[in-house]
């Protein structure tokens, strides 16, 4: 396939390689892009936020010592502080209950979940669109300092995430799987 | 973003902005629509910069998302124009030109998910497993767009007998 990719290249070459480069155009729209994002996000969050104060949830741990969200995600379950379900299914190294999933709703900014740079790993490994954190219905399924992250758009297949808790009760993103 | 980060990211800009607007051609075969479709893409990275996992990964973050951004503004946007196998006139005979010109054509004539296979195929060197989980369908499906965007290619008399290879290369 040497010959085709020789032909791409020639292709490619009317191209200059001196071409000017629009920096400035550049960092203007993403610039542009982040603000647009931001208020997205903002009135995502403003949504979620009246939706679970009118379900009686608490969005983040109170200055006194309140439930933060993982907290939350489990009240809401009616659950304790042990591990969800039977933990029958896994994804990466977190078990879970099958039974639970989808998981709660989640947003960017009701809380530390990474769905932000979820985004980012799913759209490295096929995600259908690019950068969808904003577009994609988030929810959650908390086994104890562990759990899944699971994105899902209409018309496409849910994708997973493993996530742990890190410090000052954040969570990291782990590796992409498909729960079995 | 903060200004430590946003100078990299300029650096980034500047020193692959020609291979993302080479790539972005072959996608697109205009150059107007590369080079929209490439300030959209690094719009992108510029607004994910602070979460990628590895800067180093910038480069093929961009190129995934110039592809999705590809398909899509084909199917939002660019139905108002169709490809033309009629060359423009040149003031005088170059054979690389020719050459760049008719490939260009040819790959003009071909559907955008056609392209986008032959040029993350051959292009990219990215496997039928990575492209088909890229494009959301099964790497049969990417087999038979990038034997299509080959036959398109032959029928250009730009390929004389890599078909034949190819097959070759399966059954070995």
């Amino acid at each position: 396939m040497t010959e085709v990719r020789e032909l791409l290249e020639s292709a490619a070459g009317a191209v200059p390689e001196d071409t000017d480069v629009p920096l400035a155009a550049v960092l203007a729209a993403g610039r542009r892009r982040v603000r647009r994002r931001r208020l997205a996000v903002a009135g995502t969050g403003a949504a979620t936020a009246a939706a679970l104060l009118l379900a009686g949830l608490p969005l983040d741990r109170a200055p006194g010592g309140g439930p933060g969200p993982v907290d939350a995600v489990r009240a809401a379950r009616g659950g304790g502080s042990g591990p969800v379900g039977t933990g029958d299914t896994t994804c990466g190294d977190v078990r879970f209950d099958k039974a639970e999933l989808p998981g709660r709703r989640v947003t960017a900014d009701n809380g530390d979940w990474p769905t932000a740079q979820a985004a980012d790993l799913l759209a490295l490994h096929g995600w259908p669109r690019a950068v969808p954190y904003d577009a994609a219905r988030w929810t959650v399924v908390v086994n104890g300092n562990a759990g899944v992250l699971v994105a899902s758009l209409p018309g496409a297949k849910p994708r997973y995430l493993s996530i742990h808790r890190g410090p000052n009760n954040s969570w990291i993103a782990g590796v992409p799987c498909t729960p079995h | 973003m903060r200004a430590a980060d946003g100078e990299v990211f300029a650096g980034f800009v500047r020193a692959r902005y020609g291979s993302l607007l080479r790539y972005a051609y072959l996608l697109t075969a205009d150059r107007g629509h590369a080079e929209d479709l490439v300030q959209d893409g690094l719009a992108r990275t510029y607004a994910a910069w602070g979460r990628l996992v590895e800067p180093a990964a910038a480069e093929a973050y961009t190129r995934t998302t110039l592809v999705r951004l590809a398909l899509r503004a084909r199917r939002r946007r660019w139905r108002g124009e169709t490809p033309t196998p009629v060359l423009p006139e040149r003031p005088g005979p170059d054979p690389d030109l020719d050459l760049a010109e008719s490939v260009r054509a040819a790959l003009a004539t071909l559907p955008p998910d056609q392209r986008a296979v032959l040029v993350l195929r051959y292009y990219d060197d990215r496997s039928e497993r990575e492209i088909a989980a890229l494009l959301d369908c099964s790497p049969g499906t990417v087999k038979s767009r990038a034997a299509r965007g080959l036959a398109a290619l032959r029928e250009a008399a730009l390929l004389d007998g890599v078909l034949e290879g190819d097959s070759r290369d399966r059954g070995a």
